[in-house]
């Protein structure tokens, strides 16, 4: 099992997009994945035509009694499921921090799920709460999507710091997302970062309207336009992503 | 619900002529695809497929992977036959809730069934429907099915697709099953339970007839012959009991048969040593064997011959009519004689004596001979459990065929070793003396024949432990309890 997270300080940069993209893909290439939306906003759920209803709210489902698993929804891709969020999300800083070490809760609900799922994505509300310091414990890899602008690239550093500080950081991967080319400063800053960071990862996703159709079609852009840029920016992130974890276990 | 999606597919099953696969709840089907096949492996837990450019015979034609592994582990080295041809035309239809999100998955199944022998006979097969629940959807697949169930004419459908298949076809999937199982009660005449059981074997010789004759598995030529040797020792024993020219008769028709199908079944065995061993030591040793497989396959066609011209002969048409007037209820070829029970106890209980006595001789120094005729006392006692096991507690019978089976499989594992040896030898000095042999190839066979003598020690070694297993006082003493008794009342009588 590994576990994955989208995360980013910053809200609007693709995260959700990512993560519904990147579980998809994972799906279509015959691992078991489980995408998790820890999002009040349920956008993943969103995107994945399953209703925002949790029952017991946010509470329940941090209730390591109960078995996690059960609240999982098949999507409508083969080997995709979801464990929808709906709004009693907002609480879920204060449901953690109900619980005895709630840093780690994340982990031990997760840690039963080994045996029926490969992969886990864990789409994350931006921000840093106590939500991202559960989700640093958890995950083997945080991929960040920044867009490309000095604003973000100074919060991607402000996150670099803050994993630093910790005992075990997870595998920090970021990437440029919502990249326009007709923009120079885009241009600029992504050739720049990329030559001084060799920890960014090399594919990018450019901005497209097609991105956006994600919301009124509701399923994955790799499903329904597999063949598009985007979709293929996507696919090429997911192998690159890949090939770095397969470097990290090598070694 | 969402659109329909039309599909058509044929799906041709396949499974040992003693339906391995269907025994063990699985099914084998090779599914047609763009570039050559989808051979599919589905069992109760698992399902495991493999594309191939043909459907393989055997299991190890097909390239090394998981697939192959689990269909060795469960056919062996049978041969697979196509069993039922299903061609089928499906719709998929999803039902999805209000945000459009698949909830159930339904599949509407029209299937025609039709025997590959025979492909001329199609059966139309019961319109089935699929349904799927997506997991967390568990409320919407009950509506559902609560809403099928109230179709008039609906029930649900219990079994696999292949099961109705076969079965509107006629075709019972156990029926050629070599395995005696007749129906024993003690107090039953021995001489019903010889006919019952004489009468079983002959249909066995009879079911694996065809397949022999076609050369579609060596294992029908070994089923049969099992089956002649059962006779043999069958009538052997029940001597007394039948008719003397009955006796006469069978006697010397099962000895014919014998040695008509010995030295086909011979090749067959080298041949499959051959095929195992290649595959052991690796394709530059397996091209060395080459022409060693040429002469056992041309040699194997020889003996095939005959074996065929065996078979059409009128003495074998004659030896089943006659067994089977020997076998008729009404006639007056077999003596009733005293309760099965009784007979039966005292055979076994003679034939343990002997494989004990036997047994307990055997040295290190013995000759290999004297383990050969351990290996046949071993296999009287067996016969004698296999006709007659029904008419003691299961449960006794059951821990000492266990341990006989243990030793049986020490002993025929010994005796496997020196025919190989026996066999290679030979096979090389006809290579030489014919010209055929290259270097390799004889350096290989002494590989071989060195392998097949390492064997044979280590077999030799095992014995004593085996036996000790066997003859324990464990064993002894339910061998007395179950059989003593009555076979001291029958020699007093």
């Amino acid at each position: 099992l590994r576990i994955l997270a989208t995360y980013s300080i910053k809200g609007g940069v693709a995260k959700t997009a990512t993560a519904v993209n990147v579980a998809h893909l994972a799906a279509r290439s015959g691992e078991r994945t489980l995408l998790w939306d820890l999002d009040p906003q349920g956008a993943a759920s969103f995107y994945l035509r399953v209703k925002p209803r949790v029952k017991g709210g946010v509470e329940r489902v941090l209730d390591e009694r109960r078995k996690l698993w059960r609240r999982a929804r098949e999507s409508d891709f083969e080997g995709l499921d979801l464990l929808p969020a709906d709004f009693s999300y907002r609480n879920m800083d204060l449901a953690l921090d109900a619980n005895p070490r709630p840093r780690k809760r994340l982990a031990r609900l997760l840690a039963p799920l080994r045996r029926r799922y490969d992969w886990i994505v864990l789409d994350c509300p931006p921000s840093i709460s106590l939500v991202s310091e559960s989700v640093f414990r958890a995950a083997d890899v945080i991929l960040s999507p920044l867009i490309p602008t000095p604003l973000s690239l100074r919060a991607h550093a402000q996150l670099q710091q803050h994993l630093r500080g910790l005992k075990k950081p997870p595998r920090l991967l970021p990437f440029f997302a919502l990249v326009d080319r007709r923009k120079s400063l885009h241009r600029r800053v992504v050739s720049e970062a990329l030559s001084t960071d060799p920890g960014f990862l090399k594919s990018s996703i450019p901005y497209s309207s097609r991105v956006e159709e994600m919301s009124t079609r509701r399923a994955p852009i790799t499903a329904f336009a597999p063949h598009s840029r985007s979709a293929l920016a996507y696919a090429a992130l997911w192998g690159e992503v890949h090939e770095r974890m397969n470097d990290a276990g090598d070694a | 619900l969402s659109r329909p999606r039309r599909s058509s597919e044929r799906r041709i099953y396949y499974d040992t002529f003693d339906w391995r696969l269907h025994r063990q709840g699985m099914a084998l089907c090779s599914r047609s695809a763009d570039d050559g096949a989808l051979l599919v492996l589905e069992g109760r837990e698992a399902r495991l497929d493999q594309p191939v450019q043909k459907t393989p015979c055997f299991a190890h034609e097909l390239e090394p992977g998981p697939l192959r592994e689990t269909l060795a582990e469960i056919v062996e080295n049978r041969r697979l036959h196509a069993t039922v041809c299903l061609d089928e035309r499906a719709e998929c239809v999803d039902v999805e809730d209000g945000e459009g999100k698949t909830v159930v998955r339904m599949r509407f199944e029209r299937s025609s069934a039709s025997d590959p022998a025979a492909p001329q006979r199609s059966e139309r097969l019961p319109f089935v429907v699929h349904v799927r629940a997506l997991r967390g959807y568990r409320a919407a697949f009950r509506a559902v099915c609560r809403t099928l169930a109230a179709v008039p004419g609906s029930r649900e459908a219990a079994g696999r697709q292949l099961d109705r298949a076969l079965a509107r076809l006629d075709r019972e999937p156990r029926d050629d099953a070599a395995k005696l199982e007749l129906d024993v009660w003690p107090g039953q005449p021995a001489g019903d339970v010889v006919r019952l059981t004489l009468a079983a074997l002959l249909r066995t010789m009879r079911v694996n007839e065809d397949g022999m004759r076609r050369a579609l598995d060596p294992e029908h030529l070994h089923d049969f012959r099992v089956a002649v040797r059962r006779a043999r020792y069958l009538v052997r024993g029940a001597r007394n009991l039948l008719a003397s020219d009955a006796y006469d008769s069978l006697r010397s028709d099962l000895s014919w048969l014998g040695s008509a199908t010995g030295p086909t079944r011979d090749f067959d065995v080298h041949l499959e040593q051959l095929r195992s061993d290649a595959e052991r030591l690796g394709p530059e040793e397996e091209d060395a064997l080459s022409p060693l497989v040429s002469l056992l396959l041309m040699r194997r066609a020889d003996a095939h011959g005959h074996l065929l011209d065996a078979l059409s002969s009128t003495r074998y048409a004659e030896f089943h009519a006659g067994a089977q007037r020997i076998c008729e209820p009404a006639g007056a070829a077999i003596d009733p004689g005293p309760a099965v029970v009784e007979l039966a106890s005292l055979r076994i209980w003679k034939a343990w004596r002997r494989l004990v006595r036997n047994g307990r001789a055997i040295r290190e120094d013995t000759p290999a001979a004297a383990l050969h005729e351990v290996r046949l006392d071993a296999k009287r006692l067996r016969y004698l459990l296999d006709f007659f096991h029904r008419a003691f507690p299961a449960r006794e019978v059951r821990r000492l065929m266990r341990e006989l089976r243990r030793l049986q499989k020490n002993l025929g594992a010994f005796n496997d070793a020196r025919v190989q040896q026996s066999g290679l030898r030979g096979f090389a000095a006809d290579l030489v003396a014919g010209g055929e042999a290259r270097p390799e190839s004889v350096i290989v066979i002494g590989r071989l024949v060195e392998d097949a003598v390492a064997r044979e020690r280590a077999e030799r070694a095992r014995f004593a432990g085996h036996f000790a297993q066997f003859d324990s006082p464990g064993n002894r003493k339910r061998v007395r309890r179950l059989f003593r008794s009555h076979s001291r009342e029958e020699s007093a009588s």
